[in-house]
């Protein structure tokens, strides 16, 4: 389930990224926010990867 | 602040050799292994991937185009985020099949003995502005280091130290089998040192120039407007392009492929790599506008893609400036050595292996090495004379930006092979063909000859309007559109105008997700290891052929004498898996399809074989309805492995497809062993027995006899065929116990009609001779002449003896009677052995000899004593009358437990051993005529066998003495 969302989120971004890109350059003061939503992604798929682990560790 | 060009040089060779020494330490186990294969090294070693592109050239990107740099980390780690799209399939069929490069997995995916070759050329042409790139971003750096160098120059100078560095790395084995555990490590290490050069210089800015974030915060307020117009953001449509194009990029770069799934064997790389890389690139990322900010704020006036190295010159700090330096010089390095590695490996294997034939003196291996080491030096050359053809200052964008469009046009063909079991080669060709076409004509010719190219351009209308005469940076999205829908139509039109073979839908059903492919239905011609062996010689050379043999033989723990079809099978495709590693999966399969030929066959042994051998490699990670349907298989093929009964499988070739645990059993012949060998490999006599039956037309044969060591078997064979093409199931069921039973029952029946015979005799005949008895007496009364007197004694010591031949009689019809309604008591055998020997003491016309009890007092048997005691004195008289005059006869006694043990040991004459067997049958004797009737024995035999014991007897022949051995359950206390 984790991995449907981690998919739908990249291909969101591929589709808002020019968007979500100028939105983030009017301001270049608070340039960080696309990095944290960035990180977000990341600790999202480090923590489904661990799911899958412990699943398969279990069977 | 200057550098001369001998601290530049000492200070790059310096990192290089410390670099190649930190990989020869790895390789050579001087380093920990847990250090040298801990998962945060492999994973860092995938960072090959941020190369000058990353350490220059977006930098640059930022600086023109703003945040458009972030869409270069973004692409590359979504390919990575969502590995189960392209990365993890691609990962499985890599590493299930070893395809080494992205050419052996189109070569593989798309059979045809010229798409692996065709995938070399586009990608040598492709990589070539990457790779040029490297070398100028180094030459440029160095120049602006020291400005008395000449651009040219220093390319030279690193090219020169580049290809002796790649030949030392990646070329320098004499076998190129092994994996470059030093290249992984050092490569791990290249990238830890790029995040921390970025990440210092990073810091440097922030603290060193702005003096704090705070500042820079304010600077940034300050300069809000004059930073915004001076960037040109990306518009919609090239966003989106890059997006792309860098997500192609991680996938289907060949330095990335070569790390990830070449060098590295580890499966949970692909997962630590995930989240690792873009966590890595996120920080590589982050420190991109700052380094821009700062060199703003310095004044340069250097290409901003050089900002990384202008902030510390600027700055005045020469430690930031080497820091730099030395990470341009790593991200380049990287990239450099690992794609020419990569490069001259593909292009061995597929363009030149296919051309090669063994010459007598020359080693395969050392040909092989050298002929890498040669292509390494040639491509880094031919990069080398691209740089130099450059006719404009070309960004450093534009030269990547050629290569990744060139590298987006494999991402058409390489979703298909995933997903598109339709896709084909024709359609791969006319899609590549297209793309690259549109490619080389936008942006790699513009690249090289700007000159010509503009000239004939502005004098076409329409190319003009179509400003394709404009620098790279301006056409690089036109291109990049035109060319992948160009290629996408060309493949799917292309592979529908065509109909796949069966070779691409085989391969097609193997790359598609979660498929277990069936194998090719296949024995190998060669019926032996040796024919094999000298098949292959004629392709790589009998030395070479000689070493892989051996090396697959001692992989599978096989002889060299082994005949068997399937295990011959087994060593062929380990043959090709060791090759695929050394020329290439598509190399490896045409030289051991063509040095060791497939027969078709239709008998499914190795299929069969194949199969279970790949299920049980796959058993763990089936899931749902496969993992179910495996656990029925393997219950089913439990219950006949565990029948009680011997099954076996023969194929209409003779060859023994399943042989279950009772057959074992029964044959001694293990099904190891014995498993797709035919059936005249069987030891004589089973040969013989299954050959005949297996061949012939009966279904059932009731009753075979074989002999097996020292017993005969009694058996009974049926046999069923169980498929159309003529394999037949033999089920053997072992007679032997039931007819031993079915021959005592007989013996005891002619035991029991032999005790009526006796009765019925004794009956008969003793009432006469007890009236000839009285006669006789009467006569002996009444006569007074002493020879009528002699006469009558005669008589009657002839009556006695028929008496004595008629009560022998009834004892044994008595003997052989059941005991079934007898009381049965407790009996001391002691007291019953010493009555037999007082009964036996009172003949004093027997031989006298010493009788030695010496049985224990506490051995206690429940039966009848009356019979028990017969059984003493018969033994005992037996023993008495072969015995010489004051011999001894022992009896002996043992409690084992549940049976006592009786044993009577004469000196006498002995037994002959032909008739041991027959001692205890009814009417034998050994004694002369009238001295016994044979029936002594046999009514032993008989009291004890009804007293649930056993007799036997032992002597070893003439003047040995005999050994009487009586067993019988013993009482419970």
């Amino acid at each position: 389930m984790l991995e449907r969302v981690i998919t739908f989120l990249i291909l969101g971004f591929f589709v808002f990224a020019p968007r979500v890109q100028s939105f983030w350059s009017s301001d270049p003061i608070s340039w960080y926010g696309q990095y944290v939503i960035w990180l977000l992604l990341i600790s999202l798929c480090y923590l489904s990867i661990r799911r899958i682990a412990e699943s398969r560790d279990q069977d | 602040m200057g550098f001369s060009l001998a601290q530049l040089f000492a200070i790059g060779l310096t990192y290089l050799i410390f670099l190649f020494g930190s990989a020869y330490a790895a390789e050579r186990g001087w380093l920990p292994r847990r250090l040298s294969r801990h998962p945060l090294t492999r994973v860092l070693s995938l960072g090959v991937f941020a190369g000058a592109i990353c350490f220059y050239g977006m930098v640059g990107v930022a600086a023109r185009h703003g945040s458009g740099y972030f869409l270069y980390f973004i692409g590359a780690s979504a390919a990575f985020i969502v590995a189960p799209v392209l990365l993890a399939p691609l990962s499985r069929i890599a590493q299930t099949h070893k395809l080494g490069s992205l050419a052996d997995v189109f070569a593989y995916r798309y059979p045809a003995p010229w798409v692996g070759g065709l995938i070399v050329v586009l990608l040598l042409l492709g990589m070539l502005p990457l790779v040029a790139l490297q070398i100028s971003a180094v030459s440029v750096t160095v120049h602006l280091l020291n400005q008395e160098l000449s651009e040219d120059g220093l390319a030279m100078v690193f090219c020169l130290t580049m290809i002796v560095f790649a030949i030392l790395f990646g070329a320098r084995h004499l076998s190129t089998r092994n994996k470059h555990e030093g290249l992984v490590f050092a490569l791990g290490l290249e990238s830890l040192f790029k995040l921390v050069a970025f990440v210092g210089i990073a810091l440097y800015a922030v603290y060193g120039v702005f003096g704090g974030v705070e500042a820079l915060d304010q600077w940034l307020i300050d300069n809000q407007q004059p930073l915004q117009r001076a960037i040109v953001e990306l518009s919609e449509g090239e966003s989106r392009s890059m997006l792309l194009i860098f997500f192609a990029a991680a996938v289907a770069m060949p330095h990335v492929y070569h790390i990830l799934l070449t060098e590295n064997d580890d499966k949970q790389l692909l997962d630590a790599s995930r989240w690792g890389l873009p966590l890595y690139l996120l920080i590589l990322s982050a420190c991109i506008p700052v380094i821009v900010w700062a060199a703003e704020y310095l004044g340069a006036t250097s290409p901003p893609e050089y900002h990384a190295l202008t902030v510390g010159l600027l700055g005045g700090n020469r430690l930031i400036t080497i820091l730099a330096f030395v990470g341009g010089l790593a991200a380049a390095s990287g990239v450099l050595i690992v794609s020419t590695i990569a490069l001259a490996s593909m292009t061995v294997n597929h363009i030149l292996l296919p051309f090669y034939r063994p010459i007598r003196g020359l080693n395969f291996y050392t040909a092989l090495i050298n002929t890498r080491r040669v292509l390494i030096t040639a491509i880094i050359l031919a990069a080398y004379g691209l740089n130099q053809m450059l006719a404009n200052e070309q960004v450093l964008m534009s030269l990547g930006m050629v290569t990744f469009v060139a590298v987006l046009q494999f991402l058409p063909g390489l979703a298909g092979a995933f997903y598109w079991g339709r896709a084909t080669k024709l359609g791969l060709v006319i899609g590549l063909g297209a793309g690259f076409s549109v490619w080389f004509a936008t942006l790699f010719f513009p690249l090289v000859s700007d000159l010509v190219y503009s000239s004939v351009l502005t004098s076409s209308p329409l190319l003009y309007e179509r400003r394709l005469y404009e620098p790279v940076e301006h056409t690089w999205h036109f291109a990049a559109t035109l060319s992948l829908i160009l290629n996408a139509c060309g493949y799917v039109i292309g592979s529908l105008l065509t109909k796949p073979t069966a070779e691409e839908l085989h391969a097609a059903n193997d790359c598609l997700s979660d498929s277990l492919s069936r194998p090719y239905l296949g024995e190998v011609a060669a019926v032996s290891v040796a024919e094999i062996e000298q098949g292959l010689g004629a392709s790589i050379g009998r030395n070479a052929a000689t070493r892989e043999v051996d090396l697959a033989l001692a992989e599978l723990k096989l002889e060299r004498d082994e005949h068997r079809s399937h295990l011959l099978t087994a060593i062929r495709n380990r043959l090709e898996s060791n090759l695929a590693t050394l020329l290439g999966q598509t190399m490896a399969h045409r030289i051991v399809n063509r040095a060791i030929p497939l027969r078709p066959t239709q008998t499914g042994l190795d299929t069969v074989h194949t199969l279970e051998s790949r299920l049980e490699v796959h058993h763990s990670p089936l899931t749902g309805i496969t993992a179910e349907l495996d656990s029925l298989r393997r219950y089913h093929r439990q219950i006949l492995q565990d029948l009680p009964t011997a099954v076996c499988l023969i194929n209409n070739n003779g060859q023994v497809l399943s042989w279950n645990g009772a057959m074992e059993q029964l044959t001694g012949i293990s099904a190891a062993t014995i498993i797709g060998s035919t059936l005249n490999t069987l030891p004589d006599g089973w040969r013989e027995l299954i050959v005949d039956f297996a061949f012939s037309t009966a279904t059932n044969e009731p009753r075979r006899e074989l002999q097996r060591e020292d017993e005969r078997l009694i058996l009974t064979l049926h046999k069923a065929s169980i498929s159309a093409i003529g394999d037949v199931v033999i089920v053997i069921d072992d007679l032997t116990d039931e007819h031993l039973l079915e021959q005592q029952l007989q013996h005891r029946e002619r035991l029991a009609s032999i005790g009526q015979f006796a009765a019925g005799v004794a009956h008969e005949v003793g009432n006469p001779i007890t009236g000839i008895a009285c006669l006789a007496q009467n006569l002996k009364i009444d006569s007074e002449q002493p020879e009528m007197i002699e006469l009558a004694d005669q008589i009657l010591v002839q009556t006695q003896r028929i008496s004595a031949i008629l009560q022998s009689l009834v004892n044994f019809s008595r003997g052989s009677s059941s005991i079934f309604g007898t009381e049965l008591l407790p009996v001391n055998l002691h007291q019953c052995t010493d009555e037999a020997i007082r009964l036996l003491s009172l003949n004093q016309d027997a031989t006298q000899v010493r009788f030695i009890n010496r049985c224990p007092d506490d051995l206690r048997v429940l039966g009848d004593p009356q019979r028990l005691a017969q059984v003493f004195v018969n033994v005992l008289t037996n023993a008495r009358d072969a015995s010489a005059p004051g011999a001894a006869i022992v009896i002996d006694g043992r409690n084992g437990g549940e049976e006592i043990s009786i044993t009577v040991t004469d000196q006498g004459h002995g037994i002959p051993s032909e008739d041991l067997k027959r001692m205890f049958d009814p009417f034998f004797t050994t004694k002369d005529p009238g001295k016994g009737t044979g029936l002594g024995l046999a009514i032993v035999n008989s009291i004890v066998e009804e007293h649930d014991g056993s007799i036997y007897a032992e002597s070893d022949g003439d003047g040995q003495g005999t050994k009487i051995v009586l067993t019988l359950p013993a009482l419970a206390p």
